[in-house]
């Protein structure tokens, strides 16, 4: 009897580690389906910000902003007694 | 109990039968070895060629910005459109919006989806720019129309300011081909990631068998230039290139504080984001690579030594009735000023007042002098095709050579060049490096001149762009300024023209505490006006007007 303790611990601690090195195989893989998904939802944010950059860049281009003051709005720079200049603050 | 039979030796039948079952084992046994042990490598190779999968992973481009973070050139992915024939079909109602917004004529689109109704995936139309792919997404959207989804194609280099940065920021392709693009390309470009994956059965990666290099985007660039003040520039100076019919042009706009270039402009121009517009000499950012005779825009360089070395003193007069005779040539000026003091020999940029001070100073002092205000020595700005300029040795110099100096011929400097040794005088004969990029940490500087003597040229160079100066068309109201200006004649064939001339203008501001440097070259005004002080004049004061109030300086309350 005593004979066949130390087997079949040792087999019980077989069929333990295989089955965690089942569960961690699949938790590995789900993890990494993850960072997949993440990767391809971070790669979208990034082409989505360079998309809004360049939009921004296009709607606040100074040559139509110009335009449109002068033209639409009908605005000018005022005259030297009208232009009060303060220095930067530090 | 029936008796054994006795062993009857074995028929042909089965010595037939016998020989096959043994032929086949053998068969058996050799295939076994040939897969397990000959082809072992091959077929294993085989197997990781379906399981394991090779992906790169693209670094983005860093982008360019200028000093304030507006983006310059920034790398976003065109957008590839697909869609899933099992479910939009060939008879889908929403067909002619879709065919419309992507600009395929519908028959083709309806052709594109029956050809491939049998598969999850057919492409629609390949690599959009972004603000087209927007628009379709939009219009996705509203109709409601399924199985059409964008994909990231590759990546694109965008320019979003157009011909207003353009020969400074340049332009890449897949590498940096020009301009600011090429001279940092390592910097921007980053690092393609490779990866190697395994796939299940269905061909999805899921797992990193091998990561053989980390992707790793490049990185930004922040410029010194300042959106703002460069679209001014460049305003300003194209619309003065335009009205004096000129060959080119250049401006540039410097912070005396810093040494940071805050704009630089050339024309003519192109717009980098169109591909065939990518060549020519327009590409020049002729600020930095072409080299030109400053003309009588050196002459206070020629006084501040002057003054520097106790040739001369703030009061001194200069005798400039009659002429010099150094052997063939006689310099003088166009109308005789006789006895004048130095505020007049640069008001009315005498040239024969100047050759004098310069023929009574030290060779050797004024070659070296000149050398320290950059003559003929590299920026070190990193920008390609960079020129130097000339300033011959002194030891090369005959009496013309040393006179001529004095108005700037027999020299030659570019617009960048020519800003930055007025910045010295601007910044109280401290020289500073000259930086393209932001700087977070102030440079630190060389003097080359003491407080004294800059101030004092400064303050002589006010009348220039007074009333009674060579151009009083430069003057900015609410703001003394420094300045002089300069109409060289060009070089053709080896001798000076008469009719092709070259109208420059430099000045700094505030008078008393100048923080901006700026300086107009125009090149060949085809129109009747060739002055330096009536072409280049009044565009320096345009910029500057708007660049001091941009920059918040305060007027100097004297002058308002």
């Amino acid at each position: 009897m005593r004979r066949l303790i130390l087997p079949a611990c040792l087999g019980l601690a077989i069929i333990c580690t295989s089955v965690m090195l089942v569960s961690a195989r699949h938790q590995t893989r789900s993890l990494f389906t993850e960072r997949q998904q993440l990767r391809t939802q971070q790669q979208q944010v990034t082409d989505e910000w360079g998309r809004l950059q360049l939009e921004l860049a296009t709607l606040s281009s100074l040559s139509e902003i110009h335009r449109r003051a002068r033209t639409e709005l009908q605005m000018q720079t005022p005259k030297q007694v009208a232009t009060l200049t303060l220095p930067t603050q530090p | 109990m029936s008796r054994r039979k006795p062993v009857t030796p074995p028929s042909g039948r089965h010595r037939f039968l016998l020989g096959l079952f043994a032929l086949s084992a053998l068969l058996l046994s050799w295939r076994a070895i040939d897969q397990q042990l000959l082809q072992q490598e091959t077929l294993q190779q085989k197997g990781r060629n379906w399981q394991l999968k090779t992906e790169l992973q693209p670094a983005y481009r860093g982008e360019i910005t200028d000093r304030h973070g507006t983006v310059l050139a920034l790398s976003t992915p065109l957008v590839t459109f697909v869609a899933n024939p099992k479910v939009l079909t060939a008879q889908d109602p929403n067909l002619p919006a879709l065919a419309q917004a992507l600009g395929l004529p519908l028959s083709r689109l309806q052709a594109k989806l029956k050809l491939n109704k049998n598969k999850y995936y057919a492409v629609l139309k390949k690599r959009l720019p972004p603000d087209q792919a927007t628009h379709i997404q939009a219009v996705l959207k509203t109709h409601q129309i399924p199985g059409v989804r964008g994909e990231a194609d590759t990546l694109h280099r965008y320019y979003p300011t157009s011909e207003i940065f353009s020969q400074i920021v340049g332009f890449a392709n897949q590498r940096g081909q020009e301009g600011l693009e090429l001279a940092y390309d390592e910097h921007l470009q980053g690092i393609t990631g490779k990866v190697q994956v395994i796939r299940n059965g269905k061909g999805k990666a899921i797992q990193i068998h091998q990561q053989s290099r980390l992707a790793q985007d490049g990185k930004p660039l922040i410029l010194s230039l300042d959106h703002r003040l460069q679209y001014i520039a460049y305003r300003e100076l194209k619309a003065a290139v335009t009205r004096h019919q000129a060959d080119s042009g250049s401006a540039v706009l410097l912070d005396v504080t810093s040494g940071e270039v805050l704009a630089m402009v050339n024309q003519p121009g192109y717009n980098p984001n169109d591909r065939s517009a990518r060549q020519g000499p327009s590409l020049r950012n002729r600020a930095i690579t072409d080299v030109f005779e400053p003309g009588s825009t050196m002459k206070p360089f020629i006084v501040a030594i002057a003054l520097e070395h106790g040739q001369l003193q703030a009061n001194s007069q200069v005798d400039t009735s009659g002429w010099i005779t150094l052997g063939q040539r006689r310099i003088q000026d166009h109308t005789e000023l006789g006895q004048i003091d130095l505020t007049t020999l640069l008001g009315r940029s005498s040239n024969e007042g100047a050759a004098r001070i310069a023929l009574s100073l030290d060779k050797t002092t004024l070659w070296q002098q000149l050398t320290q205000f950059g003559f003929g020595q590299s920026l070190h700005t990193g920008f390609p095709a960079e020129a130097t300029g000339h300033l011959p040795h002194d030891s090369q110099w005959s009496r013309i050579d040393q006179a001529s100096l004095a108005f700037g011929y027999g020299l030659s400097a570019t617009t960048l060049q020519l800003a930055r040794a007025y910045a010295t005088l601007g910044n109280d004969g401290v020289r500073l490096p000259i930086s393209l990029l932001k700087q977070d940490r102030p440079a630190s500087g060389k003097r080359i001149l003491s407080r004294d003597t800059a101030r004092t040229v400064r303050q002589l160079l006010h009348r220039v762009a007074s009333p009674g100066g060579t151009a009083p068309q430069a003057a900015v109201p609410g703001y003394p300024v420094a300045g002089k200006t300069g109409t060289v004649r060009k070089v053709r064939r080896g001798s000076y023209s008469e009719d092709r001339y070259r109208a420059i203008f430099v000045g700094l501001a505030p008078l008393e505490q100048p923080r901006l440097a700026l300086a107009i070259v125009i090149d060949e005004p085809g129109a009747k006006e060739y002055y330096g002080g009536r072409v280049a004049g009044p565009v320096f004061a345009n910029i500057m007007r708007e660049a001091l109030r941009l920059m918040q300086i305060p007027p100097t309350p004297e002058s308002t």
